[in-house]
């Protein structure tokens, strides 16, 4: 049988099933962040230009903090979370795929006097290298008031 | 090309690319996953005590299972969702790392049972340490309603 302890390896390809019984380290990929725009509402419509990043492992960011492009073809976990004002528009934010919400995902929210309504959406996409995700707010306003921790998004690969 | 049919090794370092084309198992994983079940009117602030575990691996849990210390370097995904109860105040819980406050899941005070979601994702190190924290208003606090899950991404 071939020693392989402490063994470097450029590439592996295991034809049946690989079972660890330690830890499996790897160079994970994603990305989260938020926007506060330090207070008050948001009604610009379009992309969403995130104001701050809480970590990112191997996304590439452009459109200044707005479009998120994938470096590896695979599996992605999206998912984004934003509050509503409290008034009577409709707070909706989509998120698109290479400029397209054809075949996503989307919130929505319809504020009312004295509520401000949170919304979460979330899903599983099979992407190619070059993808690019952007998350655009549709229609109404969100309430970021001066937290960080109101409207935000995490994008991770997962295989 | 060495063959390695049902081979046992150590440890190895690939610096490239791994294809496995049947599955990956791996003994033991950090990720955990849990309900709170207290009562329908939670008010106490602070940490947040769990109750039940659905899967609970790779992390240290601490101060009476509120607090789950990482072991393993790496990107963590956090997510967390809790329903406020009726007529309460505004009710905010959050996912505090290390002490900080994170994401938020704000439960409006219109007199409604409101169903609301924290996320976050972070590159982290052993011995940091993650919370779910209760601030403001009234959870209701039965089981279903109420969960939390830590997975490392790989």
């Amino acid at each position: 049988m071939a020693d392989l302890t402490d063994s470097n390896i450029l590439n592996l390809t295991i034809s049946g099933f690989l079972s660890v019984q330690g830890k499996i380290s790897s160079a994970p990929i994603g990305i989260s962040g938020y926007k506060d725009n330090g207070g008050g509402d948001n009604t610009s419509t379009g992309p969403i230009n995130w104001n701050g990043i809480w970590s990112n492992r191997g996304m590439q960011v452009s459109n200044s903090t707005s479009r998120f492009t994938v470096p590896e073809s695979g599996y992605y976990v999206i998912s984004q979370k934003n509050i509503g004002n409290n008034n009577s528009q409709l707070s909706v934010v989509f998120v698109d795929i290479n400029g397209s919400n054809s075949n996503s995902i989307r919130s929505y929210a319809r504020g009312q006097s004295h509520s401000y309504p949170m919304t979460h959406s979330f899903a599983i996409f099979d992407l190619t290298v070059g993808d690019y995700i952007e998350f655009r707010k549709d229609s109404g306003n969100l309430y970021l008031a001066g937290n960080k921790d109101y409207t935000q998004f995490a994008i991770y690969k997962i295989g | 090309m060495a063959n390695l049919k049902n081979s046992t090794i150590e440890s190895v370092n690939i610096s490239g690319n791994l294809e496995v084309l049947g599955t990956i198992s791996q003994s033991s994983p950090s990720l955990i996953s849990a309900d709170y079940s207290s009562n329908t009117s939670y008010t106490a602030t602070g940490p947040i005590s769990h109750n039940n575990s659905y899967v609970e691996s790779g992390f240290n849990v601490e101060n009476s299972r509120s607090r789950f210390t990482v072991l393993e370097e790496g990107l963590y995904y956090i997510c967390w969702h809790n329903i406020s109860n009726s007529g309460a105040n505004t009710t905010r819980t959050r996912i505090y790392v290390n002490g900080s406050n994170r994401s938020q899941a704000r439960g409006d005070a219109s007199g409604t049972y409101s169903m609301v979601t924290a996320i976050h994702l972070e590159y982290l190190q052993p011995g940091d340490y993650i919370e779910m924290v209760h601030t403001n208003g009234t959870i209701y606090m039965t089981s279903q309603y109420n969960d939390f899950s830590i997975q490392r991404i790989l």
